[in-house]
C-alpha cells in the first residue's frame, strides 16, 4: 500500500471517529490539532484504524505514537 | 519521619552533602542505602519484607517474561507477578472492606448473624504507591516498551526511593532509568531551584494546610452541632486543605529529588483552573490517572470483550450510542478502580470513584443540552466569565465529592449531606460563628493572605515556571523574596510545641 | 560548583542565620526577665562590680539603682523566677564572658526544692535559657538544664526557642521588643523589678523568730551547692550567700541553717536578712515572699552596706560615665517616694 492511499483512508477514519467531514491529517498532526482527540477518543481512534487496515498495534505502539506520521509508519510496516 | 519535621530536614541535609561527595558512579547506591534507612526508620523494621518480596518477585518475573517466547507463558508470568503484588495490596488494605460488607449484609439477612472479625495489619510505608510503580515496570517489559533490568539493586532503588515512597508520584521505569542511575554533578541552579520548591511545599503545608485542618476537623468531628452551612464551609476548606497538603508534599518530594539531580514527574498542574472534571483529573494526581489509563483503561478497551461490544450493541442502540455505552462501561471499571485505590471503604469508592464517573458521564450526556441552553440564553463559551464559571463549578463539584473522602464513613457522609439540605443557617456566616471553629481572626487573616499568594503564584504558573522568572531577577530582589517566604513560613507556620501536626493525609496509602 | 556559587550559598545561609537570630530574639516572650537580661548584655564590658543570682526575690528585693545611689558600686541581677540552682553556675559562666565582678551574690531560696520538680518545670527552665544570647555557653546551658526532657525532638525547641515562640510575631509591632533584635537593650532599672503594691499580711506581727535547728536540703541541691562553691573557689570569686525576707516556717529556716554551715565551712559569707533587717511585715511585702519597693529599699540598704563595707568596693559616684546609673537611682527614688507618701493608694 502506498503512503498516499494510507493517508486517504486515514482521513476517512478520522472524519468518522470525530464526526467531522473536514478533517484532513498529515504527518505532523497530533492530538492537539483535533478537538475531542483526548485519551478517551485515542483508543477509539486506534481501534478504528486497526479495523480499517486489518492490523493490530502492540501496547507499546499505541502508547508510543506521537503524531499521525508515526502512526502511518507503523501501518506501513504492518501492511507491507 | 514526617517530611515537614526537623529530623527529616537534617536527614536530607546530611544526605545531600554526602551524595555530592561520594564517587559519582556510587551515587545511586548511596541513594539506595539512605532510602533503606528511611524505610526502616518509618515503622516496624520487619515491614521492609513487603517491598523486598514485591520487588524481587517482579524482578525475576520481568526477566522471565523478557526471555520467554511463548505468548501464553509470558502471560502467565505477568499474571503471577501482578497477582503477587496486587494480592499483597488487597490483603493489607481491602480485606477489611470485604469483611465490613459481609458483616453489613449478614446483619441484614441473617437471623443470628455470625460476624467476622476485621483483621489488623501493619501497613508498609507507601505500599499503594510503590506497588503501582513496580507493576508499571513489569507491564512495560511485557509490552516490550523497555528491556528488563538486569541489576536487582537498581530495581530495588526504583521501588523504595525515599522521596517517592511517602506520597508518590507514581514513577515509570522507562523515564526514571536514565535519571536515577546516571552520574550527577552538582548544578547550582538545579539544586537551588529544588530548594526553592521545598520551601514552597513547606509554605503550603505548614501555613495553609495545617491551619485549615483545624477548621475542618472541628466541624467534621461534630457536625451535629456545626451543621448546615458550617458543613458546606468546612467542606470547601477541606478541598483547599487537601490540595495544599497533597500538592505541598509533592513539592517537597520533587524538590528533594531535584536537589539530587533526579527530576520526577509532575503530579499537579493547578487543578482548580480546570474547566471540566475530565480536565481536572488530567491535572490532579496526574501520575495515578496516567497509570490507570495506560495499564487498566487501555488494556480493558483492547480486550476482545470490549472491542466486540460496540458491534453487539449497534443493532439495538445505533453506532454512536453503542460506542458511548462501551466507553462508559470501561470508564466505570476505571473509576471504580480509582476509588478503590484510595481506600478499602465505600466512602472512597464512591467519593473518589463512582461520583467522578457520574460527573464525567453526566457531563458527556448533558453536553447537547448545555449547548442548546447556551444558544438560547446567548451565553458565549469563550468569555473569561464563562471560564470562571466553569472553574468555580469544578471546585464545587470536587468539594462535594471530597465530603465523602473526608467523612468518617459513607453513611456519615449521607447524614452530613442530608443535614446541609435540611438546616438553613446563613446567620453563621455573619454572626461570628466562623470564628468559633478553632481559628481566631488573626489566623484567618494569615490564611487569607497566604491563599492569595498561592492563588497569584498559581495564575503566574500558567504562563511558565515561576522559579525561572525568579532566576532572571537580580540577586537582591530574589533573596528578599526568598527570605520573606522563608520567614513567613517560620513565623506563621503551624508547628512546634503546642501544635500537633495533622497526619499527612495520603500517608496511610 | 564554582567559587562564586559557593560564596552565594554560604552568604545566603549566613545571612539567614543572622536574620533568624534577630527574629528569635524579638519574638521571645516579653516581660521583666527579658528586659533584665537584654539589659545585662547592653551594659559596658567589665563595668559591673556585683552579679546577683537566684529566684524572683532577687529581682524585687535588690535595686542596683538604689545601691549605686547610696554606695557607689554597680550591680546587676541575673536572676529569674524560680531559678533552678543548677542554672547558677552556667549563668555565672555566661556572666564572666562580659563582666568581672568583685562579688557574686546568691539567694538561697531555691536550694530547698526537689530536683525532680525543677527538672520538669519547663516554664522556669526556659526563663533562663530563653533569655540568653545564642552562644556555645547557651548550648551548654540548655543541654544541662534539659536533663528532664526526653528525646531529640523535645529538646530542639529549647535550643531553637523560635520553634515555641514563632507565633509571637505580634512582637514586631512593639517598639520595645523590636529594639531587642540584637538582645542588647539597656534597662532603666538595671534589671530591678519594682513592685508598688502593699499587701497587708496577716502575719506574725512579732516578725522573725530565729531557730537553731538544722534540716538537710535535698541531696542533689547539696551536691549542686558544693559544686558551685568549689567553682567559686577555683575562680577566686568572693561570694555572699543571702536569705531574703520571707514569711516561712521554721522548717525553711532550719534548712537555711544547714546551708549556712556548708557555706561558712568553705569560707564564704552567709547573711540571713531576716535576722538583721528591720522589716515591716505589714508594709514591706508585695506578698509573703517578695518585697515591694518599700521593702526593697530596706533590703538594698542592707545589702549595699554589707557589700561596700566588707568587700572593698570603691565608691565611683564622682566618676564620669555613670549617667545611666544616676538615672536608675533617680527612677527608683521617684517610685519609692510616690509609694511611701501615698501608702493608702497602694494597699491591696
Amino acid at each position: 500500500m502506498t503512503k498516499e492511499a494510507i493517508y486517504e483512508k486515514l482521513n476517512e477514519v478520522f472524519q468518522d471517529v470525530f464526526d467531522d467531514d473536514s478533517i484532513i491529517v498529515n504527518a505532523d498532526t497530533t492530538a492537539d490539532d483535533i478537538e475531542d482527540w483526548d485519551s478517551l477518543e485515542h483508543i477509539n481512534l486506534v481501534s478504528a484504524v486497526e479495523k480499517e487496515f486489518g492490523v493490530k498495534f502492540t501496547m507499546a505502539q499505541v502508547v508510543g505514537m506521537k503524531n499521525v506520521g508515526e502512526m502511518v509508519e507503523v501501518i506501513l510496516h504492518a501492511v507491507s | 519521619m514526617g517530611i515537614t519535621s526537623f529530623r527529616f530536614l537534617l536527614f536530607f541535609a546530611v544526605s545531600v552533602v554526602l551524595y555530592y561527595s561520594v564517587p559519582k558512579r556510587c551515587q545511586w547506591v548511596f541513594l539506595l542505602l539512605i532510602s533503606v534507612i528511611y524505610f526502616l526508620t518509618s515503622g516496624n523494621v520487619l515491614l521492609i519484607m513487603y517491598p523486598l518480596a514485591s520487588i524481587t518477585v517482579t524482578y525475576f518475573g520481568a526477566k522471565f517474561i523478557e526471555q520467554e517466547e511463548d505468548h501464553k507463558r509470558r502471560k502467565w508470568g505477568l499474571s503471577l507477578v501482578v497477582v503477587c503484588n496486587l494480592g499483597i495490596l488487597v490483603v493489607l488494605k481491602y480485606l477489611n472492606l470485604g469483611i465490613y460488607t459481609y458483616n453489613a449484609l449478614a446483619g441484614r439477612l441473617q437471623e443470628h448473624p455470625a460476624f467476622l472479625n476485621t483483621l489488623h495489619f501493619l501497613i508498609p510505608l507507601g505500599v499503594s504507591f510503590y506497588t503501582l510503580s513496580i507493576l508499571s515496570y513489569v507491564f512495560d517489559v511485557y509490552y516490550e516498551i523497555i528491556p528488563a533490568e538486569k541489576n536487582w539493586a537498581k530495581l530495588f532503588l526504583f521501588g523504595i526511593y525515599f522521596p517517592t515512597i511517602i506520597s508518590g508520584p507514581i514513577m515509570r521505569y522507562k523515564d526514571m532509568r536514565e535519571k536515577m542511575f546516571s552520574e550527577h554533578t552538582f548544578d547550582y541552579k538545579i539544586v537551588t531551584q529544588g530548594l526553592q520548591r521545598i520551601l514552597w511545599g513547606f509554605f503550603k503545608i505548614l501555613v495553609i494546610s495545617e491551619r485549615l485542618v483545624i477548621v475542618v476537623s472541628t466541624v467534621y468531628n461534630d457536625f451535629e452541632n456545626y451543621d448546615g452551612l458550617y458543613i458546606v464551609f468546612a467542606t470547601l476548606c477541606f478541598t483547599l486543605q487537601l490540595y495544599s497538603n497533597f500538592s505541598g508534599s509533592i513539592d517537597i518530594v520533587l524538590g528533594v529529588s531535584q536537589v539530587f539531580g533526579i527530576m520526577l514527574p509532575e503530579n499537579f498542574q493547578t487543578p482548580f483552573f480546570s474547566k471540566s472534571i475530565q480536565e481536572f483529573w488530567r491535572r490532579w494526581h496526574i501520575t495515578l490517572g496516567g497509570w490507570l489509563k495506560d495499564y487498566v483503561f487501555y488494556p480493558i478497551l483492547r480486550t476482545n470483550f470490549f472491542m466486540g461490544l460496540p458491534g453487539k450493541l449497534k443493532p439495538r442502540f445505533g453506532k454512536k450510542t453503542a460506542k458511548k455505552i462501551t466507553t462508559f462501561s470501561a470508564l466505570f471499571i476505571l473509576w471504580f478502580a480509582v476509588g478503590l485505590w484510595h481506600g478499602g471503604a465505600w466512602k472512597y469508592i464512591i467519593g473518589s470513584g463512582i461520583i467522578q464517573w457520574i460527573y464525567i458521564v453526566g457531563g458527556e450526556l448533558a453536553e447537547p443540552i448545555w449547548t442548546k441552553l447556551r444558544k438560547l440564553f446567548r451565553v458565549n463559551k469563550d468569555t473569561k466569565w464563562f471560564s470562571i464559571f466553569q472553574m468555580v463549578r469544578t471546585f464545587l463539584l470536587m468539594s462535594f465529592a471530597f465530603l465523602f473522602f473526608n467523612s468518617a464513613g459513607f453513611s456519615t457522609a449521607l447524614s452530613m449531606i442530608a443535614n446541609i439540605f435540611t438546616t438553613w443557617n446563613p446567620e453563621a456566616l455573619i454572626n461570628g460563628g466562623l470564628l468559633q471553629l478553632g481559628l481566631d481572626i488573626k489566623d484567618w487573616i494569615i490564611l487569607m493572605i497566604s491563599l492569595s499568594v498561592l492563588w497569584i503564584i498559581s495564575i503566574r504558573q500558567q504562563k511558565g515556571s515561576v522559579r525561572e522568572w525568579l532566576a532572571d531577577k537580580n540577586i537582591i530582589f530574589r533573596w528578599i523574596l526568598l527570605y520573606a517566604l522563608l520567614f513567613w513560613v517560620i513565623l506563621m507556620g503551624s508547628y512546634g510545641p503546642g501544635y500537633s501536626a495533622a497526619e499527612f493525609i495520603y500517608q496511610g496509602f | 560548583m564554582n567559587r562564586r556559587e559557593a560564596c552565594k550559598m554560604i552568604s545566603f545561609i549566613l545571612i539567614f542565620l543572622l536574620l533568624l537570630t534577630g527574629v528569635s530574639y524579638i519574638v521571645r516572650t516579653n516581660g521583666h526577665v527579658k528586659n533584665r537580661f537584654a539589659g545585662f548584655y547592653a551594659e559596658e564590658k567589665n563595668s559591673i562590680d556585683v552579679l546577683m543570682f537566684g529566684a524572683s526575690t532577687v529581682g524585687t528585693s535588690f535595686s542596683p539603682g538604689y545601691m549605686w545611689g547610696e554606695f557607689g558600686f554597680t550591680s546587676y541581677p541575673l536572676s529569674s523566677n524560680a531559678q533552678r540552682p543548677k542554672a547558677i553556675k552556667y549563668l555565672l559562666e555566661e556572666g564572666y564572658k562580659y563582666q568581672s565582678p568583685e562579688v557574686v551574690v546568691i539567694e538561697l531560696r531555691m536550694f530547698t526544692y526537689e530536683e525532680e520538680e525543677m527538672k520538669a518545670d519547663e516554664a522556669h527552665i526556659r526563663e533562663v535559657t530563653d533569655n540568653m544570647r545564642f552562644s556555645l555557653q547557651r548550648l551548654k546551658t540548655v543541654r544541662n538544664l534539659t536533663d528532664g526532657v526526653e528525646g531529640f525532638e523535645a529538646k530542639l525547641p529549647y535550643h531553637f526557642d523560635i520553634m515555641k515562640y514563632h507565633s509571637n510575631w505580634g512582637m514586631f509591632f512593639l517598639k520595645d521588643e523590636l529594639q531587642k533584635v540584637a538582645y542588647r537593650k539597656a534597662d532603666l532599672h538595671k534589671g530591678f523589678e519594682h513592685q508598688e503594691q502593699i499587701l497587708f499580711h496577716d502575719v506574725k506581727q512579732d516578725g522573725y523568730v530565729a531557730t537553731e535547728e538544722r534540716i538537710a536540703i535535698p541531696k542533689e541541691q547539696e551536691e549542686i551547692l558544693r559544686d558551685l562553691l568549689s567553682y567559686l573557689k577555683e575562680n577566686n570569686q568572693k561570694a555572699l550567700f543571702v536569705v531574703s525576707p520571707m514569711i516561712y516556717d521554721d522548717e525553711y529556716f532550719a534548712k537555711m541553717n544547714y546551708i549556712k554551715d556548708i557555706v561558712e565551712q568553705e569560707g564564704f559569707q552567709y547573711l540571713n536578712m531576716n535576722e538583721v533587717l528591720d522589716y515591716n511585715f505589714a508594709t514591706d511585702f508585695l506578698d509573703g515572699a517578695h518585697s515591694n519597693i518599700l521593702g526593697a529599699k530596706k533590703c538594698s540598704e542592707l545589702l549595699g552596706e554589707v557589700l561596700s563595707q566588707e568587700y572593698g568596693l570603691t565608691d565611683k559616684r564622682d566618676k564620669e560615665g555613670y549617667d545611666s546609673w544616676d538615672k536608675s537611682y533617680k527612677a527608683f527614688m521617684e517610685i519609692y517616694n510616690e509609694v511611701n507618701d501615698n501608702k493608702e493608694k497602694y494597699e491591696i
